[in-house]
């Protein structure tokens, strides 16, 4: 395991991610230099290949105790895949390896998703690693139901698996309008099994279950970008929980 | 017959009803049960003592539908005794449900109940919960159905009310809004709201705009213009009223009420029930009344419930210190005003609606707090809150401090 660093073409049009893991300092550092290429006018497409695994990033993020540096990573974090979703430049993701948490999110904020075969998403609960804008933009690509099951079911998604569920290799449209439940018989559904499926079986006793839930809930109600403000007020919920309980 | 005592009031913070605002990102059953939580705090409150919550909520569906008050009631960990039922009586909700908490006490069936309201506009849009009236074309044609802007035009064409008189009543809700918030005479009822994690999400109205003068509203388009001469429903309108000939459109972003989120909760019970808990009555509720009244026109309800209301108890227009008359639109107030012959220093003395918005279920049960909060501050004794409603009606509630 190596901590990421980055190397930038000479004609700007990719990134490669050296390395296996991302932590703070790769983000900020990732963060300058996609500030950079958007200040360059000149620049239509970018491509950023390598891992993107952040099981350090996320340790860190978990470990952080005062309230307001907390905040300010968290808005860190989400103001980066923002940024990305939000340029003029087309950004591809090569995923070529892990794909974990916030560095996830940096790839699928990117305008195409491909992934080379081996590759494997990472979703499991006890790593904490999809929340921070990760289930927004799942849902934004599944809709809630496969978002769900996808969270819930607790298995890392091998390449195929990623194809199949159009995650990665297929187009996104990001001008994609959420579809919206509006509360049809089907939402309601949905979320009346998830969570008496999820309490039965684990009690009261896993905060993230209650974070996953509430968020996929509450963000099929409201906007994205909304979404995105909920999600990260949920994640700071589990760490002052997480805290709180240790 | 018990008195019914009111032992407390208070709301929450009205939050912009849109996808930017404030409390958009709370959930109406958890802004619900933030204030009754509060509540409960405020008075020390063993909550198996309660007997009922009466909640008002306009769009009982979705997230906000199958009876947020006993939703609420569990979400706010009160004694799983306590029941709770929504009641709509559209804008006059909040208040229905406070005279409703209120009947229960007088007619000897409870001890401590609370009356409020909420409604998350931001979340559960006006017109989303459906309704014959609006659809239904047999029911839509017989009544003359037009919504309630364009009946606020009518009105204000019925009664002569001009652009300019409409405006200057929408500046100066908002200058008395912003000096009470200045001087913080909502203080004693209003309650933060903090998230999941403590932090702060709002403690003001947000939908206030202080530098609102004469010339920033006459740069505003009617708002309700356009769907009027283009749906045919001005044609509806007139067809009731022929007499106007013309709607004069005068009702804008600026002088009718803002959407906004927000709840309140107001304590009622019996004087046994305040020595028991050690609280002290604040007010009574002397009297209410609701009532029907031409429902094309709508908004005139008011001007009859306080009129049904001041019969039964003998009373006076001048027995009245204070009202509190919704801002629903700047015409419903003036109308009043006039109809009743009542001095507009005595009327929404800290402004109402149109500066601070009107969340819809919450609303009466807000403005009867707000109404006791100033009779308290001024030391008067008897106020008068009232307000109009969808499809002709209105609800008046007189209240006398203790
Ligand atoms: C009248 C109505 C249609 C206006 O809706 P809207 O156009 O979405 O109104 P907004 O509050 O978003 O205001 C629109 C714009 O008007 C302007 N505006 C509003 N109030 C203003 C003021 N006091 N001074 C200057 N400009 C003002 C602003 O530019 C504002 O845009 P901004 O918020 O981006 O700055 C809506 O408020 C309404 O339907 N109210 C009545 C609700 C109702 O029927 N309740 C039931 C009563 S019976």
């Amino acid at each position: 395991m190596s901590l990421v660093d980055f190397e930038l073409s000479k004609d700007y049009s990719y990134i490669k991610i050296i390395g296996s893991d991302f932590n703070l300092n790769s983000f900020e550092k990732f963060k300058e230099i996609i500030k950079n290429l958007n200040q360059k006018n000149c620049i239509k497409k970018v491509s950023i290949e390598g891992n993107f695994n952040s099981r350090l990033l996320v340790n860190e993020i978990f470990s952080k105790s005062g309230k307001t540096s907390l905040d300010d990573l968290l808005y860190l974090l989400q103001a980066l895949a923002k940024t990305i979703e939000d340029s003029d430049i087309l950004f591809t993701a090569n995923i070529n390896g892990i794909a974990k948490g916030p560095a996830m999110e940096i790839a699928l904020a990117c305008n195409f998703v491909k992934a080379k075969t081996g590759t494997i998403f990472n979703f499991t609960k006890n790593e904490k690693i999809f929340f921070l804008g990760t289930i927004q933009r799942l849902i934004n690509i599944l809709g809630y139901k496969k978002t769900l099951q996808l969270l819930l079911i607790e298995k890392t998604i091998n390449f195929e698996d990623a194809t199949d569920l159009k995650i990665i290799n297929s187009n996104i449209d990001k001008t994609l309008i959420r579809n919206k439940p509006f509360w049809d018989q089907a939402f309601t559904n949905t979320f009346i099994f998830f969570n008496s499926k999820i309490h039965s079986t684990y009690k009261n006793l896993i905060p993230e279950y209650m974070a996953i839930l509430s968020i996929i809930f509450e963000s099929s109600i409201c906007d994205y970008e909304v979404g995105l403000s909920i999600e990260r007020r949920w994640v700071k919920w589990l760490i002052l929980n997480n805290i709180k309980k240790s | 017959m018990p008195e019914a005592y009111i032992y407390d009031a208070i709301r929450t913070p009205r939050g912009k009803g849109k996808i930017s605002g404030s409390l958009h990102e709370i959930s109406p059953v958890k802004l619900a049960s933030k204030t009754l939580k509060k509540l409960k705090e405020r008075n020390n409150l063993n909550t198996k003592l309660l007997d009922d919550v009466v909640l008002g909520c306009v769009h009982p569906i979705n997230e906000q539908g199958s009876d947020i008050a006993r939703i609420s009631v569990l979400d706010a960990d009160y004694d799983q005794s306590v029941p709770g039922t929504q009641v709509d009586r559209f804008c006059a909700s909040g208040l229905e449900a406070c005279n409703i908490a209120a009947a229960q006490i007088m007619s000897g069936q409870s001890d401590l109940t609370i009356g409020g309201g909420i409604e998350s506009m931001s979340r559960v849009p006006m017109g989303s919960v459906g309704g014959a009236w609006m659809t239904d074309p047999t029911v839509a044609f017989k009544t003359y159905f037009v919504p309630q802007g364009i009946s606020a035009d009518l009105l204000a064409t019925k009664y002569n009310y001009s652009r300019d008189d409409v405006d200057l009543y929408a500046v100066n809700s908002q200058k008395k809004a912003s000096n009470a918030w200045e001087k913080k005479y909502f203080s004693k009822s209003i309650i933060d709201i903090y998230d999941q994690n403590g932090d702060l999400m709002l403690n003001y109205d947000e939908l206030i705009r202080k530098e609102t003068t004469m010339q920033s509203l006459a740069s505003l388009n009617p708002s309700f213009q356009k769907i009027g001469k283009e749906t045919g429903l001005n044609e509806v309108a007139l067809m009731k009223y022929p007499e106007s000939k013309k709607i004069n459109h005068v009702h804008h972003a600026g002088n009718s009420s803002g959407i906004v989120d927000g709840a309140a909760a107001v304590l009622i019970g019996n004087k046994e029930i305040g020595i028991k808990l050690g609280i002290k009555p604040r007010a009574k509720i002397k009297a209410f009344s609701s009532i029907g009244t031409e429902p094309t026109i709508m908004l005139t309800g008011p001007e009859h419930a306080s009129n049904k209301v001041f019969q039964r108890t003998k009373m006076h227009p001048n027995d009245i210190d204070l009202f509190e008359v919704n801002e629903a639109f700047a015409a419903v107030v003036l109308r009043y005003i006039d109809a009743l012959k009542v001095s507009e220093d005595k009327v929404n003395v800290n402004g109402g609606a149109i500066a601070m918005g009107h969340p819809l279920g919450a609303t009466g049960s807000m403005l009867l707090g707000t109404l006791l909060d100033e009779l308290e501050r001024r030391n008067l004794s008897t106020g008068l809150i009232t307000l109009c409603v969808g499809a002709g009606m209105g609800t008046a509630t007189i209240i006398e401090r203790v």
